[in-house]
């Protein structure tokens, strides 16, 4: 998998198609790009593909479940955009009829199955548990170095995809503490997040907004206060609520960046929309609108999707992964080439990361990456609650995680 | 009446007259907007069908609202009340398995009488305790929103898509009459509410009573009119209308047929009833063509963010700018009139 993906992009890089006829892209979505999360992901992927010239332009339309096929239909007949993204698993009803209806038209639809497979439609999945997982393990061994009693998860609105990503952040901090007691025994000697419950040591808010920053501001204050020293941001929009709190907090109690309170991002490395953001759990959307971009351009996205009805994003190849140094400078270098970030703090922001990091213990970073690598080997398996088949459920995994 | 009329139409001239000035601003040519927006809404059957489709929820949350306004009532839950009834269509018309026709009645049914117990809530808090219609059913929409959420995530889930709820099964769900959108016979039956609730209100004696309890509430109590029954009902009337809202909206509507639990599709019917009403000049005969006329703006839009290119967010602040500027004169005639009424009636009686 990871080679097919490695050799479409290669082979875009070396040899892209000149495309006689424009090439635009539509980027169609439920909330806005400005949340600088999922949405923006995907339209970064497409606006970075615009400024290295392999699409002449991209729009992004917000559409509704009411309008999404009028819209769809509207995009399709103007026969103006060679590729249409459509984010938001609302819409598969509407992309699988304007499919049916413009077979010419070709699609990128992500974080759902399609019922059937669509021969112009690119049809991505992710495993988000993955790197939820892996920054759950980071979140139990900053509570464990620094004896907090607990950790913070703040989610957007509860469905499905969030249940993964809730459930794969319970069962890294669960791993985690099993691991550091058997691994550092010393270390975890009498703290207090081995005192509570299993189901108490991770507090979780479904905010029910993806794009209300108050709402997460509120959920993120009353973890903190209740001892969580990092806080998951699963809530795309709402999530920027959680990074201006912990920032006004530890400027209001004189806390420095190296300390806690935390943040933890998500879909894209936001380190850079807040110092406090220690790592980021990746989820490379901007990757599959580049992979399906340059499959258009190369006039091989049919046969293609014919060969993989359904492509998988996880950690084997790629597709999804926590914040490096390489990926946290990639995304500051595009978020300055499409203007939302000023090139004069990229240095200050890199610096005040690495500072982050080193001021952790050794032993926070081996835990993380322990996590990872069972991950990727396939020693452990998180759980999905809703895989196929579905070998877990979430009440079951909530009775057991909390 | 006139005094009315004038206002809705300078309501409606100075929406378009911001939306010209907006995108003129903004480097667009705003004579595009009419022949790029509002211009394939009507003159193209995708736009025409479109804007019937937008319409048809409407035209019953707008009956709805009229009905609460003559009675006295600002009624503004009937947003919750259309979160309701698609719960309780969504139940009945996915979960049971019963003949087409018979099915389709059942599921109006469940989603009209589930429209109506939802508004008795806010009633009954209005009449035991006097707490102000305008804050209880304000609240009880936002409990809506979350309880429908809920109820989905926990009951009416499908397994094999779990981010929707069960689909409404093809012998209980409504064909569009065009062939394509989601105008349904539920236009037709809209229309005939319309001239119902026009005859209700103006050719029966209840709607002599309701009107009177409108016109002022002390007065029609003093001569004996039972303004608190029929305030009551007012509500539930509301309710029902909710109700076929949410039918229309659920089994109406290829190719869901179902709803997120986010209840995305649900979302604003009820508010943009009152904006339908607001240009019908409270007569139910008129609520048809704002209906209509709001969902050509609506669509509208929809075509000047495709073909215009407008960023998307300035399209919504737009649409949005639009239905307060029309839906204002009805608030404040439904809020802040009957609220000075009350300060004359005391004042009077003091002195």
């Amino acid at each position: 998998m990871k080679r097919v993906l490695l050799s479409v992009v290669l082979m875009g890089l070396l040899g892209s198609v000149v495309l006689g006829e424009t090439f635009n892209v539509a980027v169609v979505s439920l909330t806005p790009k400005e949340g600088l999360s999922w949405t923006f992901l995907h339209w970064l992927g497409a606006k970075i593909a615009e400024k290295e010239g392999l699409v002449d332009k991209v729009i992004d339309i917000l559409t509704s479940e009411a309008t999404a096929v009028a819209d769809l239909t509207s995009l399709a007949l103007s026969k103006e955009y060679k590729l249409i993204v459509v984010i938001g698993w609302q819409f598969v009803p509407a992309v699988m009829q304007v499919a049916r209806e413009f077979p010419e038209q070709y699609f990128v639809m992500t974080d759902i199955t399609l019922p059937e497979p669509m021969p112009n439609v690119f049809n991505v999945l992710y495993q988000q548990e993955q790197p939820s997982a892996v920054v759950g393990a980071l979140a139990a061994a900053l509570a464990v170095a620094y004896d907090m009693p607990c950790v913070g998860l703040v989610l957007g609105r509860e469905g499905a995809v969030l249940h993964e990503f809730e459930m794969g952040y319970k069962f890294g901090v669960d791993w985690a503490l099993q691991e550091i007691a058997k691994r550092y025994p010393e270390v975890a000697a009498g703290k207090k997040i081995y005192a509570k419950d299993r189901t108490q040591r991770v507090l979780w808010t479904y905010t029910g907004s993806f794009n209300d920053p108050a709402l997460g501001r509120s959920a993120t204050e009353a973890q903190v206060l209740q001892g969580a020293g990092v806080v998951y941001n699963v809530a795309g929009a709402t999530g920027l609520g959680i990074f201006s709190f912990i920032d006004d907090y530890k400027t209001k109690n004189n806390i420095p960046t190296t300390q806690p309170p935390f943040a933890i991002g998500v879909d894209l490395p936001q380190e850079w929309m807040s110092p406090n953001v220690i790592i980021s759990a990746l989820k490379r959307a901007d990757l599959a609108v580049r992979q399906a971009i340059l499959l258009v351009r190369n006039g091989e996205f049919e046969s293609f999707v014919k060969e993989h009805p359904v492509i998988w994003f996880n950690f084997a190849n790629g597709g999804m992964g926590v914040t490096d140094r390489a990926a946290l400078e990639t995304f500051i270098d595009y978020a300055v080439a499409v203007g939302v970030f000023d090139p004069a703090k990229k240095e200050a922001d890199l610096e005040n990361w690495e500072k982050i990091k080193a001021a952790q213990p050794g032993w926070v970073w081996e835990i993380m990456n322990a996590m990872y690598q069972a991950i990727k080997n396939g020693e452990v398996e998180v759980p999905r609650p809703f895989g196929e088949p579905q070998k877990w459920r979430i009440e079951e995994l909530r009775k057991y995680y909390g | 009446m006139l005094n009315r009329l004038a206002l809705v139409m300078f309501s409606i001239i100075s929406a378009l007259l911001f939306i010209m000035i907006c995108l003129l601003v903004l480097g667009y040519n705003p004579l595009l907007f009419f022949t790029q927006g509002l211009g394939p809404a009507i003159t193209t059957s995708r736009g025409i069908i479109g804007a019937l489709s937008l319409a048809t929820p409407i035209l019953f949350t707008g009956l709805g609202w009229i009905v609460g306004k003559k009675a006295g009532i600002a009624n503004l839950g009937l947003e919750g009340a259309v979160y309701m009834s698609a719960l309780a269509a969504l139940a009945s018309g996915g979960l049971l398995k019963l003949c087409i026709g018979f099915h389709q009645l059942l599921v109006w049914l469940c989603a009209a009488v589930a429209g109506a117990v939802w508004l008795l809530i806010p009633a009954f808090l209005k009449y035991i305790i006097g707490v102000h219609e305008v804050i209880t059913t304000l609240m009880f929409n936002w409990a809506a929103l979350y309880l429908v959420g809920f109820i989905i995530i926990k009951f009416l889930r499908d397994p094999a898509w779990p981010m929707f709820s069960v689909q409404i099964l093809p012998s209980a769900r409504l064909y569009p009459l065009f062939g394509t959108g989601s105008a349904t016979i539920m236009l037709i039956v809209g229309i005939v509410f319309c001239v119902g609730v026009q005859v209700f209100l103006w050719q029966t004696r209840l709607g002599l009573r309701m009107r009177a309890t409108g016109w002022n509430e002390f007065t029609a109590r003093t001569l004996g009119v039972p303004t608190s029954y029929l305030q009551f009902l007012s509500f539930l009337i509301g309710g029902l209308l909710g109700g076929c809202a949410a039918f229309s909206l659920t089994a109406g509507m290829p190719p869901y047929w179902r709803i997120t639990d986010t209840a995305d599709l649900l979302i604003g019917h009820g508010f943009n009833g009152i904006a339908a009403a607001s240009l019908a000049l409270d007569n139910a005969l008129g609520v048809l063509p704002g209906a209509i006329f709001l969902g050509i703006i609506i669509s509208g839009m929809r075509f000047a963010q495709i073909y215009m290119r407008i960023p998307p967010e300035i399209a919504n602040i737009m649409t949005g700018i639009i239905l307060i500027v029309i839906a204002l004169p009805e608030i404040v005639d439904s809020i802040v009139r009957p609220i000075l009424k009350k300060r004359e009636v005391l004042y009077a009686k003091k002195s």
